[in-house]
């Protein structure tokens, strides 16, 4: 029975990796092409009028922001690319394959976000392989330099710098402590912090808590970490750990930054619960929450003061930029042909940059996610 | 001295905290004998050897093999030193090949690699000198059980045994495969080899002992040759009581027809054109050599094996048995072969085995009663002679005696009209087999029927009105039970193979 | 001879006792050490904490513990419960919110989507049982393969327009203040959470204990041949087994949402693997047919007592995991060792 059963388990696993391995794109609807975002021209295309194939990966859906920039990817595509965007289940060895399926497939252009930056040159070799096919890295940083320069078709379009918009939320915690003397609680001059961090197997968590605290502290406020634990990028569990902070400290808590929007969102169910936050800012009791993402739900939140602001990673303007890419790739044009951004001089980098949102320019986020 | 006993085991006493388990036992085995080891269960037959492989420390006393002081600390200390058990389940890895279950753990290595040719040979000569007829390279999983006990004992002797303990080896034996058995039994004694045997079946006992220890409550209470001792003088000494029959009188006479099965086939083909009838307040036995589909007739009328032609009438009535709810409903009840795969809930109550087949008797709207569920498995624990510290008590710290009681009961809460008895008394000591041999007559006397599918033919001449004989899946005669032969039947049991 | 006999139960009982309770001994041991390193644990606040954030977990764990009782097993556990709060929590979006999935759609009473969902997921629950029950399929495989579905099944409906993949926030004050409101009995607050999870476990209780369906969920568990023989619908029973743990997904799921204020896709990840090990710490065999209400309880008691716990205390995660793992270690070395005996 037990050998019965693994043997049928592994066929189970077979069949779902195959499943993952060969997933087919569907060509989206052509009849509406009028909204193809991209400023860049329509690719010219071959005999029977097929649009050419973008070859676009995700690293994970689980992760909101990625897929959300796939969803852009895949919006910005219309009319231009036929495209699919694989989800790599956060398994470099799927998207490997994902990425061989697309190349056999014949995408004339590959644009994916890595499960794991260290895997980028096996992915770049592979397009050399298929004939020079240009490959697009975004999201996740190649931090590598010289990875993204040993192929001159390589390209990466991220957000800026190096520290995934945490200096931003940073500069708005201090804003907001030089804003409202009141956020000092306890007027001992001193910024007493919890921090909710991303799950550290993710390059983004560590460098977005080190920037926010030295943000802070380049600007002169001195900070008294309580706490600094993971919330795995979760509700759940942030709310869970905040739990136990907020019963352990209370109102000494002067501010929670949190790696992004959805553990702001758990952190700031849990006080709510303990009764901080209730009526936004006017509230008796008042912990400044900061995010990361301007999640819709954020926004809303935002609005009505019950947190103090997130930072805008604007998925919309990177998919656009990534088609638009593509698509000058794809028609042998200058890559940079019709985008309003700028390549990074000697980098093939393109960076979007993150906004800070507060509850006055509230509408940035928002047009974001008009459509 | 050293040459009169091959094993001493001298004032052998083992306590548990709190209890004695053994309490001053000796046992002398000569070499070249067989010594056989009676006791009701729980007399301590199995703690005693228990002590002997090192699986328990002794409290006090000694054991000497050949005549120096022994003490082993694990089962595989004594087979190096040549003392063997047979178990009664056998524990052998069925998907591996007969030989490497022989040589388990010892291969022969020809380098690093395991010698496969020296393995076949090596097996294939002890099994030539036993008379075994086993291709040594087929799986074990696809012989029979007694073939595979019949490898045990090649193991045995492979390890050079000097003293091999069975324990229960016949229990799923057919008569010839126990002849073949004693057999090696035979040839081994004349090579010195002696056998500690363990059994509840007393003709065989007679058949093969030399020597015959008797225990009761963790003492020892004679030793004798053979010889000396009766059936009835052995049983007394277990029970500590006299039986004055081994199978109580029944005084009722069969009724009306109660069950009349006609030509009755299974849907696999398992057996065909089984045809008898069934009266009120009778018993029916079925006799046969395993695999003849006794069992499978049994299951069939219960529904749990799929019929297909042949008719079977409940007081005239036809009726179809598709699947044990069904039977159920018909007034069918069902003891099967094997207590531990599908008849007890070993983890849960007495109260949950008693109640678990009729808890539509206990409901109430939907909740389900506990009073009368109390009420009613006391009293059936009564009835019964369950003993047992408290209805609450898990099924599986009981004998399989009083298990067997348990399950009876589970099925007589039911209050059914026909009884499908498989096996009913395998495993179960002299005392526990003769009430429950009584709770028949009584059930018998309510005008209950029953059908007794039982591999101990004095069993079944015992009790039965009357025998029906299969053989080979077909039936081969219904006998009175009053003037049949254990000859005739045997004769019977052969007729189509 | 029978009080020879009596006496050796009453040992193996004693014995059988002591292994069970060390899990118990585990609980007030780790409980101890935390008190011990900031005495502040001990507060009226953490205890409420600890059992509000156990209370769904408790009910995840109840439906898991079923399962597993009829030698089953459920890898669709936390998917099920995402399809069933993104499903519920798009229902439960206040009217004025800027982001709703149905932006046309009045604010429903909470009653609709908490019994649509529970429709849905028994439904669910059913299929997988009848593939498995009728069909023969290995648990393992057929709740995988429901757990695949599942997730697609939900991510196509949280990733779709308007929106797109955005947390489905913006949820009623009702349902919110379900899950994070609470009863004041004088000074002291109870949240209602924790009194819904007390009252599912009584009903979970009655059911198990006192009906015919508990008893057969034993019997099938414990010996599905004698189970068979003995007149019990084995194929009704599991069945019913697996939709009854679906329809308690869907309740702790609607209470998840409440409880964590917005649902996505990933709501619910991997919490099987949580409810399963709890369930085998608090005693529920793997081998089936063992399992108690109050034995779960403590399992998922203990879990929370390790995340919450060791939070308060500021132990890094990594070494929470490490605990975690020991301890399911030590409640399967015990489990074994039953399983042992009844061989």
């Amino acid at each position: 029975m037990k050998r019965k059963m693994s043997g049928a388990l592994m066929a189970a696993i077979l069949a779902v990796s195959m499943v993952a391995g060969c997933s087919t794109s569907s060509s989206p609807g052509t009849g509406d092409t009028g909204t193809a975002g991209t400023t860049a021209g329509k690719t010219e295309n071959s005999s029977k009028g097929e649009l050419p194939i973008l070859g676009a990966g995700i690293y994970s859906s689980s992760d909101n922001f990625n897929s959300y920039i796939g969803k852009a990817i895949k919006n910005a595509c219309n009319g231009v690319f036929t495209t699919n965007i694989e989800d790599g289940q956060n398994d470099q060895s799927t998207q490997n394959n994902q990425v061989d399926t697309m190349l056999a497939k014949g995408a004339k252009v590959i644009a994916v976000s890595v499960v794991d930056v260290t895997a980028a040159p096996t992915l770049i070799e592979k397009c050399k392989a298929a004939g020079n096919v240009p490959i697009i890295f975004f999201n996740k940083e190649i931090t590598d330099q010289s990875v993204i320069a040993s192929y001159d078709k390589a390209y990466q379009v991220t957000s800026t710098g190096g520290d995934y918009g945490a200096s931003i939320e940073g500069q708005m915690i201090v804003d907001y402590w030089k804003a409202n003397p009141k956020m000092d609680k306890n007027g001992d001059g001193k910024l007493q912090l919890v921090d909710l961090m991303g799950d550290p197997g993710h390059t983004a968590a560590q460098p977005r808590a080190d920037f926010a605290k030295k943000t802070i502290t380049d600007a002169g406020i001195p900070i008294e970490l309580l706490e600094e634990d993971t919330g795995m990028w979760d509700t759940a569990k942030a709310k869970d750990k905040m739990d136990a902070w907020i019963s352990k400290y209370g109102d000494q808590i002067e501010a929670v930054i949190c790696g992004n929007d959805a553990m702001a969102l758990g952190a700031l169910q849990s006080i709510q619960t303990a009764g901080f936050n209730t009526k936004g800012m006017e509230s008796e009791k008042y912990i400044s929450i900061i995010g990361i993402d301007a999640l819709p739900e954020m926004l809303n939140k935002i609005e009505s003061g019950e947190v103090i602001g997130s930072v805008l990673q604007d998925a919309k303007t990177q998919g656009k930029t990534i088609v638009g890419m593509a698509g000058n790739l794809a028609g042998g044009k200058d890559v940079m042909t019709g985008i309003d951004l700028k390549m990074e001089a000697g980098a093939q980098a393109v960076r979007v940059p993150y906004q800070a949102i507060t509850k006055e320019n509230l509408d940035v986020a928002k047009s974001t996610y008009a459509e | 001295m050293a040459g009169e006993f091959i094993l001493e085991m001298r004032n052998i006493t083992k306590s548990f905290p709190g209890v004695k388990a053994l309490d001053d036992v000796t046992l002398k085995v000569r070499p070249g004998t067989v010594h056989s080891l009676l006791g009701e269960n729980g007399a301590g037959k199995s703690t005693l050897m228990k002590c002997l492989f090192g699986i328990y420390s002794l409290s006090a006393g000694e054991i000497f093999l050949e005549g120096s002081k022994i003490s082993f600390d694990n089962p595989a200390q004594a087979l190096e030193n040549h003392v063997s058990m047979v178990h009664q389940e056998l524990n052998q890895v069925l998907d591996r090949s007969v030989m490497e279950n022989v040589w388990l753990g010892r291969y022969p290595m020809k380098g690093c690699l395991v010698d496969h040719k020296k393995m076949y040979e090596d097996t294939k000569r002890i099994f030539d000198s036993l008379g075994i007829d086993v291709d040594p390279r087929i799986k074990a999983g696809v012989l029979t059980v007694s073939n595979r006990q019949m490898i045990e004992i090649a193991k045995a002797v492979s390890y050079d045994a000097k003293v091999i303990v069975m324990d229960e080896p016949t229990s799923s034996l057919t008569e010839n495969e126990v002849d073949h058995l004693f057999q090696i039994i035979e040839k081994l004694k004349k090579e010195n080899t002696s056998f500690i045997y363990i059994s509840h079946k007393m003709e065989e006992i007679k058949r093969i002992s030399d020597d015959i220890t008797i225990m009761r409550d963790g003492k020892w209470i004679a030793t004798e040759p053979a010889t000396e001792l009766t059936t009835d003088s052995i049983i007394k000494m277990m029970v500590g009581r006299e039986l004055k029959e081994r199978y109580p009188q029944k005084s009722t006479t069969p009724g009306d027809i109660l069950l009349k099965v006609q030509k009755l086939s299974s849907l696999t083909p398992a057996f065909r054109e089984v045809d008898f009838e069934l009266r009120r307040g009778e018993i029916l036995g079925i006799s046969g050599l395993v695999g003849s589909k006794r069992t499978e007739v049994l299951e069939t009328l219960f529904g749990i094996r799929a019929k297909g032609e042949g008719q079977v009438l409940l007081r005239g009535k036809q009726i179809v048995n598709s699947t044990p709810i069904k039977a159920m409903k018909n007034g069918f009840a069902m003891l099967t072969e094997e207590r531990r795969e599908d008849g007890i809930f070993s983890d849960l109550s007495i109260s949950f085995n008693m109640t678990i087949t009729n808890l539509d008797q206990y409901s109430k709207h939907i909740l389900l009663s506990d009073t009368l569920m109390k009420d009613r498995v006391s009293s059936m624990m009564k009835t019964m002679n369950v003993k047992a510290p408290s209805a609450k008590t898990k099924i599986g710290n009981l004998s399989g005696g009083n298990q067997q009681k348990v399950i009876l009961g589970r099925w007589l809460l039911t209050n059914p009209d026909v009884l499908l008895l498989d096996e009913p008394t395998r495993g179960i000591d002299v005392g526990a087999k003769y009430e429950i041999y009584q709770l028949m007559n009584q059930l018998a006397a309510q005008g209950k029927g029953m059908i007794v599918v039982s591999s101990e033919m004095p069993e079944l001449l015992g009790i039965c009105d009357r025998i029906l004989v299969m053989s080979n899946g077909r039936q081969a005669g219904i006998f009175d039970a009053k003037e049949v032969t254990q000859v005739q039947i045997m004769e019977a049991s052969a007729k189509y193979i | 001879m029978n009080r020879l006999k009596n006496m050796f139960h009453e040992k193996t009982m004693l014995k059988e006792l002591l292994v069970e309770k060390v899990i118990y001994i585990v609980l007030i041991a780790l409980f101890i050490t935390v008190v011990i390193i900031e005495p502040k644990f001990l507060s009226f606040t953490n205890f409420k904490n600890i059992f509000a954030q156990s209370a769904t977990r408790i009910i995840i764990a109840l439906a898991a513990g079923m399962v597993l009782i009829v030698r089953g097993c459920d890898l669709s556990t936390g998917r099920m419960i995402g399809l069933a709060a993104v499903i519920s929590a798009s229902l439960m979006q206040q009217a004025g919110y800027a982001y709703r999935m149905y932006p046309g759609l009045n604010e429903l009473p909470l009653i609709v989507p908490i019994l649509l969902v529970i429709v849905i997921c028994a439904l669910l629950g059913a299929i997988t049982g009848t593939a498995i029950a009728v069909l023969k399929v290995p648990p393992i495989i057929a709740t995988l393969a429901m757990q695949l579905i599942l997730y697609g099944a939900s991510s196509i409906y949280f990733d779709r327009p308007p929106y797109g993949a955005q947390p489905i926030g913006g949820l009623s004050k009702n349902i919110i203040g379900i899950a994070t409101g609470f009863f004041k009995l004088g000074k002291i607050e109870i949240p209602y959470l924790i009194l819904i999870a007390i009252a599912i476990c009584i009903l979970m209780w009655v059911i198990w204990n006192k009906t015919r369906f508990g008893k057969y969920m034993y019997a099938v568990g414990g010996n599905p041949e004698a189970a068979k023989v003995s007149g019990v619908n084995v194929i009704r029973t599991q069945i019913i087994v697996y939709s009854a743990a679906a329809v308690l997904y869907a309740v702790a799921a609607v209470l998840e949402v409440g409880r964590i204020g917005s649902a996505s896709n990933t709501t619910g990840n991997g919490y099987e693997m949580d409810a399963i090990a709890a369930c085998v710490v608090g005693g529920v065999s793997m081998s089936g047919g063992i399992g108690s209400i109050g034995g779960i309880v403590i399992g998922v008691l203990i879990f929370t007592v390790i995340n919450y716990g060791l939070a308060f205390i500021g132990v890094n995660m990594y070494w929470q995991y490490i605990v975690k793992g020991l301890i399911i270690a030590l409640a399967v070395v015990i489990d074994m060792r039953k399983y042992a005996r009844r061989k």
